[in-house]
């Protein structure tokens, strides 16, 4: 059982090989290849994917609206765009017309079809033509989301509902279902929360499709093969799971090899096991869209076999703890099955009893008096009784099963002995009888306290609420339906929080959801009768856009104006209704006033198009308001390598220098640029291309860009002047030691970064990224509440004086020296 | 704990979904709810926009009608498919086989098309017992299932005497 540490990136290793994606084989460099159904990120404004709502479901329940529904369909999609390791945003682009037909750039459209009683939602991706072999992708077209037109079984606010949201959204963005208890497994297995609604598993798997520079230096991988006799065994299931609560799975390819990718450091075990059986009415095992080969026939899964542990052990304490550390790739970890009768265990769902009604995920408190939860599953039970030796054990932390009894009609109950070290977040389940093993990962999640609730709502001190309760924190999050409010104050003991809610129109019903650390929120306890507040807003407003035409092909930037809309950075998304208009990025200049930098495809429709601003839960639409113009070529084009990384947005400090290609641009002499309305030096460094200085007396923030020669100009472009540029001042060890040459850093030590001024957020609601590159290696990096950055040394680094720098969402610090030693 | 144990295990707080995402209907709700009741076999099968969405509709060989008007032939709609250079892949909407029999629950809305009740609820596989008694069947979905109220719920399968399916449509449509 020898086990090759490769210390090495996976980065020349392609895309998705084995993974639960919808995957197409194809010869590639000689071997064959999964080639995934994805996004071209290279298509895309931003990094950013728009989804369109089509009108809205004609049918909702009882106090229920669209404004609810439409801020869940938000908060949904970004559980995805948050993802670190993914460079795939996905945005609000506004809404569509259900019978109009979707245009060829990329987008997601959720639709509200007339669907038969019985199917609640369906999601999947569209292509378009061959593969794209060369790049290791089929390119998705567009994406669609099935919803019904009657939405009266399915309350916005209900976490069944949310968790539909983001399932459907893993979907549309290429994910398949996963044997993990992720968001995007296929079983009633799932294991996540409204609170903590994605997985390692889905984690990893959007950041295989849309990896960021860190994902595979700071995640391991575990790769081998699945075999009988001498044939690998397509389609097999091999999961690897750590005591810590991680569990990451893959699917075998073709030839039985499987890559499992995007590991958190830590040991794990690893176990091959067959698809469950294809469902009634299905042709497919797991409801999976199976593989098709290079000749586009479908790849189908073998008979079922023997679950195994690795090294091909049946007890998983038997198995080898395979450690698994930042950027390296675990190979040989190989398992010989043999066919077997078909599975006969299988699907442990597990329910604990915060209150009075069964919950899911299970969350079982260690110090509550309730030391169980309850299951049921295929093969667990003999009538009402656990079937014949039934065996538990649970992988992870210092927890156990003391015993099972029988519980109600179809359940069992499975009662936990804990220790002081059992700590808390998820478990794995290791059910067998003489008949099979089987693994439910992420069966349950252990915590330490119960359930937040929510008691009362009363109004506080200007435009505040005071939400009182039990297991209220200042680290609770609190929202109103899929909008977060602004927490001002908070007192554990008192179990009060005093929140400032989101925008919203006036007269709205909001559900009121309080969201703990551990990822229990108010609905487990509250779920039958949320608590629900109005919200109050002004009840004239609107909005207008000007310019209302930009030309077709152009990039430029348009001013809404608004009359009682009270915009806050941060809260703010616009949409076109059409992935042709797409928005590169808004920026707030008051509560009535916004500058949203617009991007018109070439191949635009020139019909107009509803403009929409979403405000916390608030939309303004401005029907018609906005069109694509003929393209202009006699235009001078500007285009840039002085971009923000995140949004391709012009950035400089004041006083600093960009560099602009302009497009046109002819003669000797440079153009006129202007920036803010002040005029910028210009050098000229090759024909079109120029060196400019942004005016020192810029404020922070957007600045109109204009270029003019003597023949043309262009559209404006908005610049945005940053403040200095970071510089690292201080760099130490978590003891508060300087780093420099005569104390050098090794892999593994965790570092602190200081800078000339704290990492802060611009507004509340920004996701702050960081990213520390050190040798050009990214490592993740996170930011501290004194506003330092702290990061831990990879061991791909080599030793010696190495380059550093910061990027914290997209700006770039000056480069220093980081002393490493081995 | 009594009272818990008293409970009937209903779940409070939601799951994640599926590709397919399924409200549990009963035999008596799938037969009260279908327009149409059919033991069939798939005849050609071909795919077509439908505004955004590619559908895939089958011709349906009735062999025996249990509800619904009597007609030789109806046909069914599934969402996804191909046409010409463009698919549209929804995992777990079920892959009708050209020449395989099954019971098809079948529901058509205003707009007129027809679908199959719950997809895989309302398609019932057929297998001929040694004593040659058919049975219906469909093994536990996988498919996330919600209760009328939104609640997830197990699902239990199918796995009956197809005479007894007959008797039950037959009694709900009036026949």
């Amino acid at each position: 059982m020898k086990l090759r540490a490769l210390a090495v990136l996976l980065l020349a290793t392609g895309a998705a090989q084995g993974y639960y994606h919808f995957l197409q084989y194809a010869q590639r460099d000689g071997r064959l290849t999964g080639l995934p159904q994805r996004f071209n990120l290279d298509a895309l404004t931003a990094r950013t994917v728009p989804f369109f709502i089509s009108r809205g479901p004609d049918k909702q329940a009882p106090t229920d609206s669209l404004t609810s529904l439409v801020s869940q369909i938000e908060l949904a999609a970004r559980q995805w765009s948050d993802v670190d390791t993914s460079e795939l945003r996905l945005q609000f682009g506004g809404f569509t017309d259900a019978g109009a037909q979707a245009g060829d750039a990329p987008g997601i459209d959720i639709v509200f079809e007339e669907v038969p009683p019985g199917l609640i939602a369906v999601a999947g991706p569209t292509v378009t033509g061959p593969a794209r072999v060369g790049d290791g992708f089929v390119p998705v077209r567009r994406s669609m989301m099935i919803l019904p037109k009657d939405m009266s079984n399915l309350p916005s606010h209900a976490e069944a509902t949310f968790l539909t949201l983001v399932h459907e959204f893993g979907h549309t963005i290429g994910l398949q279902h996963s044997m993990t208890s992720s968001a995007m497994a296929t079983q009633l297995t799932r294991t996540q929360s409204k609170g903590n609604a994605l997985s390692a598993d889905d984690v990893a798997g959007v950041s295989i499709l849309y990896p960021t520079r860190a994902f595979r230096s700071n995640l391991g991988s575990i790769k081998g093969r699945v075999a009988e006799g001498g044939s690998g065994r397509p389609l097999a299931s091999v999961v690897a799971i750590s005591a810590s609560g991680f569990a990451v799975g893959a699917l075998t390819g073709p030839d039985g090899t499987y890559l499992i990718e995007g590991l958190p450091p830590a040991r794990y075990i690893v176990y091959a096991h067959p698809l469950p059986p294809a469902q009634g009415g299905e042709s497919t095992p797991a409801n999976l869209r199976l593989p098709l080969d290079r000749n586009g026939d479908t790849i189908e899964p073998g008979s079922a076999f023997e679950l195994l542990f690795f090294p091909g052990v049946r007890q998983h304490n038997d198995a080898t703890q395979i450690p698994v550390g930042a950027g390296a790739v675990i190979d040989d970890v190989n398992f010989q099955v043999r066919s077997r009768d078909p599975l006969r265990l299988y699907n442990v769902l597990a329910y604990s009893f915060p209150g009075q009604l069964a919950v899911r995920p299970a969350y079982v408190n260690v110090n509550g008096t309730r030391n169980f939860f309850v299951a049921t599953g295929i093969g667990l039970l003999d009538g009402e009784q656990p079937a014949s030796d039934l065996r538990a054990a649970i992988v992870g932390g210092a927890t156990g099963v003391s015993s099972v009894e029988s519980y109600s009609p179809g359940f069992l109950r499975f009662n936990l002995v804990y220790s002081d070290d059992s700590g808390v977040g998820p478990r794995h389940l290791v059910v067998s009888t003489p008949t099979g093993v089987y693994v439910q990962p992420r069966a349950f999640l252990l915590a330490t306290q119960q359930p937040p609730r929510i008691e009362a709502i009363s109004v506080g001190d200007g435009g505040t609420l005071v939400l009182s309760g039990t297991g209220l924190s200042p680290q609770s999050r609190i929202f109103f339906d899929g909008a977060a409010a602004l927490i001002r104050s908070a007192d554990a003991d008192a179990g009060t929080v005093t929140v400032e809610p989101p925008p919203g129109p006036s007269g709205h019903r909001a559900i009121v959801t309080a969201i703990n650390p551990d990822g229990q929120n108010s609905l487990f306890l509250q779920n039958d009768a949320p608590p629900a507040t109005f919200l109050e807003a002004p009840t004239t407003f609107g909005i207008s856009i000007s310019p209302s035409r930009l030309p077709a092909g152009s990039e430029s930037v348009v001013e809404i104006n608004g009359t009682n809309t009270g915009f806050v950075e941060g809260r703010i998304s616009v949409g076109f209704g059409t992935s042709e208009i797409t928005v590169r990025r808004v920026w707030v200049l008051s509560e009535t006033r916004l500058l949203v930098q617009v991007r018109v495809a070439p191949q635009a429709s020139l019909s107009p198009v509803t403009v929409s601003v979403r405000s916390g839960l608030r939309t303004f639409s401005a029907p018609g308001a906005f069109a694509a113009g003929s393209s202009q070529p006699s235009r001078l084009e500007i285009t840039s390598t002085s971009t923000n990384a995140s949004t391709g947005i012009v950035s400089g400090p004041a006083g600093g220098t960009v560099v602009l290609l302009v497009g046109g641009a002819s003669g000797s002499a440079p153009p006129k640029i202007t920036v803010g309305d002040i005029d910028a030096a210009v050098s000229t460094l090759a024909p079109s291309i120029y060196s400019v200085q942004l005016p020192a007396e810029l404020p922070t923030g957007p600045a109109l860009l204009r270029v003019q020669t003597a023949d043309a100009e262009s559209l404006p472009l908005a610049v945005q002047v940053e403040g200095p540029t970071p510089r690292i001042l201080e760099i130490t060890t978590l003891g508060g030691l300087n780093v420099d040459s005569q104390r050098p850093v090794q892999p593994g030590d965790s570092i602190l970064l200081r800078l000339n001024s704290p990492v802060k957020a611009t507004n509340p609601f920004e996701k702050i990224r960081a990213t520390v590159t050190v040798a050009g290696v990214d490592h993740l990096a996170q930011v501290t509440d004194a506003g330092t950055v702290r990061f831990t040394l990879l061991p791909s680094v080599a030793a010696g004086a190495q380059p550093m720098t910061l990027r914290v969402n997209g700006r770039v610090s000056v480069p220093e020296t980081l002393a490493v030693r081995y | 704990m009594g009272m818990l144990r008293a409970l009937t295990v209903c779940f409070a707080a939601g799951l994640a979904a599926h590709a397919t995402t399924l409200e549990k209907l009963s035999l008596n709700d799938m037969a009260n709810k279908a327009t149409e009741v059919v033991r069939a076999k798939v005849g050609t099968c071909s795919a077509a926009y439908r505004g955004r969405l590619i559908y895939t509709t089958c011709q349906l060989n009735v062999t025996e009608f249990w509800k619904g008007a009597d007609r030789k032939a109806v046909t069914v709609s599934v969402p996804g498919g191909k046409v010409g250079a463009q698919s549209q892949n929804f995992a777990g909407a079920p892959a009708l086989l050209p020449g395989k029999e099954h019971i098809f629950f079948l529901w058509t809305g205003p707009s007129g098309m027809t679908q199959l009740l719950g997809l895989s609820q309302g398609l019932l596989g057929l297998e001929q017992l040694p004593n040659g008694q058919w049975m219906a069947l469909r093994v536990p979905g996988s498919a996330r299932m919600l209760d009328a109220s939104g609640r997830a719920v197990r699902d239990d399968g199918v796995d009956v005497p197809l005479i007894d399916i007959r008797r039950t449509v037959l009694l709900r449509s009036g026949k």
